[in-house]
């Protein structure tokens, strides 16, 4: 069943989760062509702690939306704010994780999870043992000196996400991590994604297509439907649903699907907005 | 309109002469010998009366002379260093001015289509009129020197620096890396193996260069100079002996540069074995 | 559109480089003794013409440089094809290939000059040398590059020698023999140029290394802009052919 747009209510966790509220979020590109509209009044909060999937077709504008949030695209409509403070730049209380690994090639394992400690005023054996307790933390201990193409995909993977994670960041945002990788490897990597959420307490946004890996990992998953990107459903999932083999979860998972499947169609509260532009002969968003 | 989008007759780009050959063992010697044993026999016949064919005795005084005589040190040694300045000199400005032009689209935009331009005449042509300027000194040959150098480390450094990834500057600034970040700690690494290639390159025409201008000009200290008296005294085991210290110094040039450079390079892919 | 301008920019560099030199002239930044304006070097072409001359050294270098060029990339072809192909012929060959191969080409010249003298068979040995090794090497490369499953391709269809060659190695190498074959050229070029310049009887390198002689300055950079210009020329027509010899390659 699909539920409310307000967050879940949460035993208080333990701090280091940052509270995410997007208000109103929309995103248009100009091409040459004309105007691309690829997000559009997008309302979501996210509570500390939280675990939250971003699922929907291709060109649905989720990378997008991440993007926004990880500060790296600070030309958009709405606001977006962190623990109420208003997100114009990168920072390094957001991690992201991206799809293709992104270590710098010339740099060791080490050296790379190293790398975003860079801009932190630390010792030098501070710095050192944080690295290797995120390394361990992803199960890396004992690769610090390789280098990236000596690595398998999912291991580049786990020390992206261990450079990610060493700054103890309040949001850990991740672009279909576990895309590129084979369907074994994924389903490993997303039993640690949960285990590590266990330990760390961060809030995390996942943006993903795989449906199965949404509900498996996540306490609430939005729907996002394409042209223009805008939320269509949020669905909770409650503890019932967490087993992959649990009825609960197959019908979530059925719920999830028809969702996307539904394809572009006007949300109630898009169809509102239309009727009182259309009367001011107002422009679109953006 | 970029500078690097075509590739000049004057630059040899990539080509595989860095990479040093796998003898097949004394079956190579073969032929050398033999071509050895022939010169010496014609010579001793007296073919050619000593100036085309060289016995091996004669070579070996040769050697002895001019070694102990200082010669071939001094030659050999006023060459490199000539190499040298070029290479600091011209090498420095190339890798500054192509650092600038990757990283000033304007400046790029300017400078591009004139070097491009000045790109397609060879070095050895810029003789005749450095020449008319300078005379016959040490200052053109240094200028040749370093012009040589420049081009190669230019054109390395704009592609190496232009061609930092956008992904990786992007996951840069996602760690919060600032402007001068970004440029010491992406764009730079990530440009090093062309930089070093560029270097190995500046130093393989250098070398040819600075030996041309001394051929070319005949007077002063240098192996190119050794080798043109050698030619008008028509002496051949002075020509023959400074044809074989060049190859024997370019020859050692790559290998060193290769030798170096490795360690550099370790974290690229190698997707070709040797 | 876009094809037509993209095949002009390197034309716009010229164009650049020229206005440039005319802007340095005419504001004398330098006494007309160090640079002559592109006016001058201009009627000291029209000169050249009007006397014959400077058709006449462009054919001799011209006719050197072709000579040379076919003589030396046919060898390199050979050569390269033969190590390639023949496990034994590289081991006894390769020792003599690469030690000569070291030695760059103008530290030949006096060598050559003191075997051959300085008539044209020298100067067409210097071309053939520098012509030699970039497609020897290209062709060495090439061959050796060649996938086994085309050989093994071959077998099954029972290709002869003479086909394998035609049918098999012969597209399969092209674009890098093509390469080769255009840097032998350019190679080629430069060594003439140097040949010409050290004994100087005729041709363009002549003409230049006269000009200054004389302290003759539009001649020498006549003779800079018809280095430059030749040799450009000369890489570009190769370009064209490789592009329409190997469709499909990157051009």
């Amino acid at each position: 069943m699909s539920s409310i747009t307000s967050p879940v209510a949460r035993r208080p966790a333990p701090t280091r989760g940052g509270a995410l509220s997007l208000s109103g979020v929309g995103k248009t590109h100009r091409l040459a062509e004309g105007e691309l509209e690829v997000l559009r009044d997008v309302h979501l909060s996210v509570a500390p702690g939280e675990f939250v999937s971003v699922v929907g077709a291709s060109g649905c504008g989720k990378s997008t939306l991440l993007r926004l949030i990880a500060g790296l695209d600070n030309a958009y409509a709405g606001e977006i704010r962190l623990d109420d403070e208003r997100i114009l730049s990168p920072s390094l209380d957001r991690g992201l994780v991206f799809q293709d690994h992104r270590l710098f090639p010339w740099m060791t394992v080490e050296q790379n999870v190293a790398a975003a400690l860079l801009k932190r005023r630390l010792g030098r054996e501070a710095k050192r043992k944080l690295v290797a307790e995120n390394l361990a933390l992803v199960g890396l201990t004992g690769f610090e000196r390789a280098y990236p193409h000596q690595l398998s995909g999912g291991m580049a993977q786990r020390a992206a996400i261990a450079r990610a994670l060493v700054n103890e960041p309040k949001v850990l945002l991740l672009d279909e991590p576990f895309g590129a990788l084979d369907a074994l490897t994924r389903l490993k990597l997303q039993e640690e994604l949960l285990a590590l959420r266990r330990r760390t307490n961060a809030t995390v946004l996942l943006v993903t297509h795989d449906v199965e890996e949404a509900l498996f990992l996540s306490d609430r998953v939005v729907v996002l439907q394409p042209r223009p990107g805008r939320i269509a459903q949020i669905l909770t999932v409650g503890a019932s649903a967490r087993e992959r083999t649990s009825p609960a979860f197959g019908r979530l998972k059925e719920e999830l699907l028809a969702a996307l499947m539904a394809g572009p169609s006007p949300a109630p509260l898009d169809l509102a907005r239309r009727r009182q532009a259309s009367s001011a002969a107002g422009g679109g968003v953006g | 309109m970029s500078f690097s989008a075509q590739s000049g007759p004057a630059m040899t780009g990539s080509h595989p002469s860095f990479r040093l050959p796998r003898l097949g063992g004394l079956k190579a010697l073969i032929l050398p010998v033999l071509l050895f044993l022939t010169w010496d026999l014609l010579a001793r016949r007296d073919v050619g009366h000593g100036m085309i064919f060289v016995s091996l005795a004669d070579l070996g005084r040769a050697l002895v002379e001019a070694v102990r005589s200082g010669d071939l040190p001094r030659n050999v040694g006023v060459s490199l260093l000539r190499v040298a300045f070029g290479l600091v000199v011209g090498g420095a400005l190339g890798v500054l001015l192509g650092a600038a032009m990757a990283l000033s689209r304007p400046l790029d935009r300017l400078l591009g289509p004139v070097l491009h331009a000045l790109r397609q005449v060879p070095t050895l042509g810029w003789i005749p009129l450095l020449g008319l300027w300078f005379g016959y000194g040490e200052t053109p040959k240094l200028l040749i020197a370093a012009k040589a150098a420049m081009f190669p480390l230019l054109l390395n450094a704009y592609e190496g620096l232009k061609g930092a990834k956008a992904i990786h500057l992007e996951a840069g600034r996602v760690l919060g890396f600032g402007g001068w970040d970004l440029f010491w700690r992406v764009r730079l690494p990530s440009a090093l193996p062309m930089l070093l290639t560029g270097l190995q390159q500046a130093m393989a025409f250098t070398w040819i260069a600075c030996i041309g201008v001394e051929i070319l000009f005949g007077a002063g200290p240098g192996i190119g100079s050794m080798i043109e008296h050698g030619q008008i005294q028509g002496r051949m085991d002075t020509v023959l002996l400074g044809v074989v210290f060049v190859g024997l110094i370019a020859y050692a040039i790559t290998a060193l540069s290769n030798r170096l450079i490795a360690p550099a390079l370790r974290w690229r892919e190698l997707k070709e074995a040797s | 559109m876009r094809r037509l301008l993209s095949s002009l920019t390197p034309f716009a560099g010229v164009a650049a480089l020229l206005a440039l030199w005319w802007a340095v002239t005419a504001l004398q930044v330098f006494p007309p003794q160090v640079l002559a304006s592109p006016g001058r070097v201009l009627a000291a072409a029209r000169d050249g013409l009007a006397s014959g001359e400077l058709l006449r050294n462009l054919g001799q270098s011209l006719s050197r440089l072709g000579v040379g060029y076919v003589a030396g990339a046919a060898l390199g072809l050979a050569f390269g094809a033969a190590m390639a192909l023949s496990r034994t012929f590289e081991s006894y060959t390769s020792g003599l290939f690469h030690a000569i191969r070291q030695v760059p080409t103008i530290a030949f010249i006096p060598m050559l000059v003191l075997l051959f003298g300085v008539e044209e068979v020298f100067k067409v040995v210097v071309v053939a040398k520098a012509a030699f090794y970039p497609t020897a090497l290209a062709t060495y490369t090439g061959v050796q590059g060649v996938p086994r499953r085309y050989y093994d391709v071959a077998e099954v269809y029972r290709f002869s020698a003479v086909d394998k060659l035609w049918r098999v190695i012969g597209p399969a190498t092209l674009p890098p023999v093509l390469t080769g074959l255009r840097l032998s050229l350019s190679r080629a070029w430069v060594a003439l140029v140097a040949a010409e310049l050290l004994v100087a009887d005729s041709g363009v390198g002549q003409m230049m290394e006269m000009g200054r002689q004389t302290f003759q300055l539009e001649v020498v950079l006549l003779g800079v802009v018809l280095i430059g210009a030749i040799g450009f020329g000369l890489d570009r027509a190769f370009k064209q052919l490789e592009h329409a010899l190997v469709r499909g390659a990157p051009a």
